[in-house]
């Protein structure tokens, strides 16, 4: 066979592999998620379907298969029935430029390349990813605007508010590591660490934190889930989605999870590079596979250990603090490339930004317990406008006549946004 | 250069059919039994008063706009960010002139209150 005839048989055949490893991670991630959470909780999970379980994702496939697949009058249906597709579209083909095994011992010729371990090493990778990654939002936006619910519109919109927040801090924080490879190549960036023999951790922690909270909510997780906030919007955008289409954007989700963790092993922990011990063949894959999975274990430990954040909090993260400090990050990475220091400069800065905010935070804590010791009741929380909590107060006070307090003092006519 | 993109081209034909199954498979298996009120938009099992798709919250709007202005700037220094180590001192004079653009309306906003959410 020609060459072109090889390569167009390989990326048919890698292609084919990399949707059926990504479509069964997602099965089995959400049982290893219902098992770990399980655990988190003392609880056991599911484990009678199939020994430990392992059945479980089977046996759920089935039946949201043969579930009503129910399409509201309201709804638009064409887009209604496109976007959950839409959805895992995207997620799919943003995994094309992720490589997975070692790519310095691979031939230079077209058909060796062509059975590299990645599907297609473009010179604009990380921009291939940060491009596809945002096209992420419109499927979550035309699947609540279609479904003609509230609920569904109010998730739909909050989802697309929060995304495009993080997007912002996703691209200015990575630019930080585009500034020491000097490339886009997700390829050239490991070789990159390679050549320079660290992992970029450790020259850009601070690009690190910022990606990883952008990136959690970026792909709509615990504690930024507020899209699917249960006790507000019911479960936001698949509010209206059953059955498979409901099981389409779930997988969605857990493939972003999966691209996100790879962004992160690839740019930041030299993806399947591990100190020398990816000489071992075989083994690159295996490197690899462990760092995602990790990063995929830590997912589902934050969902399991932190509550989920308010709006006003989530934007203000976003903006107020994500923002300027990627854009610090940058600018210093920038200044110790172009003198040409060694990367321990900003990976020192990095870390003195770290400690400086881990202190401001810490002391605001003390400080609140503190007022609380010593008023002996909880100092009242910066609310919004919008929230109003009520107080039933006890029945002895009859001082205050109705016994319900407003508080803070809110204009009646401010409107709940969301 | 356009050779790079055939396997993306051949991974997104792929996908491509996967999901326009996917699709077409909700519209095969399981019962379809109707009724008005199940297909009626989910509200909690009480009447719908108004229609959704009217007005909200112009919040979301200017976020939008916010997004677009500070994305196409993030867009648009990655490449100087590429460049850096061959530009030297000249690229970080224009990282900082970068800088200081995205940061003079980012604290304009801020002021504005387009940040705070109620």
């Amino acid at each position: 066979m020609s060459d072109v005839a090889w390569i167009v048989v390989a990326a048919v055949v890698k292609s084919a592999i990399a949707i059926g490893a990504l479509l069964t991670i997602f099965a089995y991630m959400t049982l290893v998620e219902r098992r770990v959470i399980a655990r988190f909780q003392r609880r056991v999970g599911p484990n009678r379907a199939g020994p430990l379980g392992l059945l479980q994702p089977l046996a759920d496939g089935m039946k949201m298969a043969f579930k009503e697949q129910i399409i509201p009058t309201k709804a638009r249906r064409l887009i209604f029935v496109l976007s959950p597709a839409i959805s895992v579209f995207v997620a799919l083909i943003a995994f094309a430029v992720v490589p997975l095994g070692n790519t310095t011992t691979w031939g230079t010729s077209p058909v060796a390349i062509a059975w590299a371990p990645f599907i297609a090493d473009l010179n604009v990778g990380v921009l291939y990813m940060l491009a596809i990654s945002s096209l992420a939002v419109y499927g979550i936006v035309l699947g609540g605007w279609s479904s003609g619910n509230h609920y569904s519109l109010l998730g739909a919109l909050r989802s697309a508010a929060q995304m495009v927040s993080y997007e912002v801090s996703i691209g200015l924080a990575l630019a930080g590591v585009l500034m020491l490879s000097g490339t886009l190549s997700m390829v050239g960036i490991v070789h990159a660490q390679v050549a320079q023999g660290i992992w970029f951790i450790l020259a850009q922690p601070l690009a690190f934190v910022l990606y990883a909270i952008a990136a959690t909510a970026e792909v709509n997780r615990a504690p930024f889930d507020l899209p699917e906030a249960e006790q507000e919007l019911v479960a936001g955008y698949l509010t209206e989605f059953s059955g498979l289409r409901w099981s389409l954007y779930q997988m969605a989700e857990y493939i972003n999870m999966i691209t996100v963790s790879s962004i992160a092993a690839t740019l930041f922990f030299g993806g399947w590079t591990l100190g020398g011990l990816e000489g071992i063949p075989g083994m690159p894959f295996v490197w690899y596979t462990i760092k995602v999975a990790i990063f995929l274990f830590i997912f589902i430990w934050v969902r399991a250990t932190l509550p989920r954040i308010r709006y006003d909090q989530l934007m203000k993260v976003g903006w107020q603090a994500l923002l300027p400090l990627s854009i610090i990050n940058l600018v210093f990475t920038g200044l110790a490339v172009a003198l040409g220091w060694p990367w321990w400069a900003s990976g020192l800065f990095g870390l003195g930004v770290l400690l400086i905010v881990a202190v401001v935070l810490y002391n605001r804590l003390r400080l609140r317990q503190a007022m609380e010791r010593q008023s002996g009741e909880a100092v009242p929380l910066a609310l919004p406008s919008s929230v109003r909590l009520v107080r039933i107060a006890p029945a002895t006070a009859s001082e205050s006549g109705d016994g319900v307090v407003a508080a803070p003092a809110a204009p009646a006519e401010s409107v709940t946004t969301s | 250069m356009v050779a790079e993109y055939v396997p993306v081209l051949i991974l997104m034909g792929l996908v491509f059919a996967f999901t326009v199954a996917a699709v077409l498979v909700t519209f095969v298996f399981g019962p379809k039994k109707p009724t008005p009120e199940k297909l009626a938009p989910y509200e909690c099992g009480i009447q719908e008063i108004e229609a959704p798709q009217q007005r909200f919250p112009v919040k979301y709007l200017v976020t939008g706009m916010l997004f677009i202005i500070f994305d196409v700037e993030a867009a648009s220094l990655i490449p100087l960010s590429i460049l850096m180590r061959q530009l030297k001192m000249t690229g970080f004079v224009e990282l900082i002139v970068f800088a200081v653009v995205l940061t003079v309306p980012f604290v304009y906003v801020w002021r504005k209150g387009a940040f705070t959410w109620e």
